[in-house]
């Protein structure tokens, strides 16, 4: 259980080789090289500006590369452009004006129209796969609301539900757990836990180190290169967190003693659960209650 | 009373200026829609000035003014969108600096060839009693294809306009998508620029929707009511028009101005609803 988690074949997958993105002239990623295979979750780390978004952004075609491959399965994804419908993007939420006037479903059935093309109209199974995710993330009740009139979890949750009625099967999340409520914060856990049962390949980046270390299969530790990419046990190391953070990285490993451990003792989530799932994992949901898992 | 609604139908002239009048309004009530929630209310104004070269060709060369006009607008609008998108210019100062150059040039041009005067106050106030049954024609035409293109592209241009990053991603063309944007609002102004002029055609982009954002919720249903108000607003500017002698341009977006006034005092966030608030109790905050 504390080896590497390797679920899918190895080549599939996202595979990113060797990446580089400039701005201008100064390199923001340099030789980034990091791999997400199907069912596993691939948790982004670093400080404020260390690329975890540009790298995103890069995945996804939205920044042109300066170097290096991204290969989806063995094959190549398209660079600068030919953004592949396979990918499904979460953004920042503060990057659009929640007072356009749309409501919850509008917004969610927006994920179906890359499939659905320029003059596609989305039809009664475009309508299913949006209640379907909004009910997904709870938020079925609220589907006929302006998205102005929602909480910041529940725009989040709004965001992610738009992700997945695309029916992607490599979902790319920007902070999803960012200023978010509890409530939001257990439903997307837990979503991430059965998106991974499922098969899908999860790019994730986030600040919370913590939370990253209990769900994700493998973390990569960032600041322009990769200073450290593996399972969250190797990965949280004092003199890693020091070379991405800089000296407050000591304080972090301080502060994360209790997560590391818990981490190298076995990840909360299951790695391996089929769709029937394991019934001791089905009656604790995810990052609800560490500490039942601590005791495996 | 009937004779007083009938009586600007009997002539030609006035009627075909009506159906114009009310096409065009609801065209720029339409697309306004997106032009505001894009935050591009200040588009209108200056894609009116930059159509102002292409009018006054057409008024030297005794060709339509309409077409003419069209094609600096459009080429002004598609230069405003390349200096923003290539991150060279802010949004704002690529406006500026394309619509000052043009109408700065269609100045030049009005000055050097003579009858300064009557030319200008046309191209700048309007006057769609002297529009030709041509320009007419095609201001109708103008409005019906606008109208058709933003329904036809409906989702994609409010997906593109909402989240242009995840629009991207989701594969639809954005630049594609913005550059049809700006063509119809070109188109739209210059439209407009026969009917109220070039210095009022922003009102008609800007004051429907406006009113519609305070009466609707969505955008295609602020989108149905600002096409409403601006066609009402074209209808009652004309009667005020014909009947006290009052520049049709002007006229028409006081009527816009009054129909947004109007929203202002019934919405639902409105200045009598907030009376009527202050007047009732709040009810205690329920417990759950």
């Amino acid at each position: 259980m504390t080896d590497a988690p390797h679920p899918a074949a190895p080549g599939t997958g996202l595979v990113i080789q060797d990446l580089s993105v400039a701005y201008d002239h100064r390199l923001v990623l340099d030789g980034v090289s990091v791999a997400c295979a199907h069912g596993e979750i691939l948790g982004l780390l670093g400080p404020n500006g260390a690329g975890k978004s540009t790298l995103l952004k890069a995945i996804v075609g939205l920044v042109p590369r300066a170097g290096g491959s991204i290969g989806l399965d063995g094959m190549p994804l398209g660079r600068g452009g030919a953004p592949s419908t396979r990918l499904a993007y979460v953004p920042q939420r503060h990057e659009v004006d929640w007072d356009f006037p749309l409501t919850v479903e509008d917004v969610v059935l927006l994920g179906r129209q890359g499939r659905l093309g320029l003059l596609g109209r989305p039809g009664k199974a475009d309508r299913q796969a949006a209640h379907a995710a909004l009910e997904r993330l709870g938020m079925g009740p609220q589907r006929r609301a302006l998205i102005g009139e929602l909480s910041g979890g529940q725009q989040q949750r709004v965001f992610l539900a738009r992700a997945l009625a695309q029916e992607g099967d490599v979902l790319l999340l920007d902070e999803p757990l960012t200023g978010v409520d509890a409530t939001t914060q257990a439903i997307v856990l837990d979503l991430l836990a059965d998106l991974r049962s499922r098969g899908l390949a999860t790019v994730l980046a986030t600040h919370d180190l913590a939370e990253a270390a209990r769900v994700c299969d493998r973390l990569c530790l960032l600041n322009g290169r990769v200073m450290a990419f593996g399972p969250p046990h190797e990965v949280l190391t004092t003199d890693a967190l020091v070379r991405t953070y800089g000296s407050s990285g000591i304080g972090l490993n301080r502060d994360l003693g209790e997560e590391v451990t818990r981490a190298t003792l076995g990840p909360a989530l299951p790695h391996d659960a089929g769709p029937a799932g394991h019934p001791e994992h089905e009656a604790a949901p995810a990052g609800r209650h560490p500490h039942r898992r601590t005791g495996r | 009373m009937l004779d007083l609604l009938a009586d600007p139908w009997r002539f030609d002239l006035t009627r075909r200026a009506m159906l114009a009048v009310i096409a065009v309004s609801m065209g720029c009530g339409v697309l306004g829609v997106l032009v505001v929630w894009r935050g591009l209310s200040f588009i209108g104004d200056a894609l009116a000035h930059c159509a102002v070269p292409g009018v006054v060709v057409g008024f030297l060369t005794r060709t339509s003014f309409e077409a003419w006009g069209v094609v600096s607008a459009l080429l002004a609008a598609w230069g405003m969108a390349l200096l923003a998108r290539r991150g060279w210019l802010g949004g704002d100062a690529s406006i500026a600096i394309v619509f000052t150059s043009a109408f700065a040039l269609g100045l030049a041009m009005i000055s050097a060839t003579g009858s300064y005067l009557n030319d200008l106050t046309e191209i700048l106030f309007g006057n769609p009693l002297a529009a030709g049954p041509v320009d007419i024609a095609l201001s109708a035409l103008v409005a019906l294809w606008v109208v058709g293109v933003v329904v036809l592209l409906y989702r994609p241009l409010v997906f593109a306009s909402f989240d242009p990053t995840a629009a991207r991603v989701a594969g639809l063309p954005v630049g594609l998508l913005d550059a049809a944007l700006y063509g119809l609002i070109a188109l739209a102004v210059v439209a407009g620029v026969a009917v109220v002029g070039s210095v009022l055609v922003t009102a008609l982009l800007i004051v429907p929707p406006a009113a519609a954002r305070l009466l609707a919720r969505r955008v295609w249903t602020q989108m149905a009511v600002s096409a409403g108000l601006g066609g009402l607003a074209g209808v009652l500017g004309l009667y005020a028009s014909y009947y006290l002698r009052l520049a049709t341009g002007g006229s028409v977006v006081l009527a816009a101005v009054a129909l947004f006034l109007a929203a202002l005092l019934v919405s639902p966030r409105g200045v009598l609803r907030g009376w009527a608030r202050r007047r009732t109790p709040r009810p205690a905050l329920a417990g759950r």
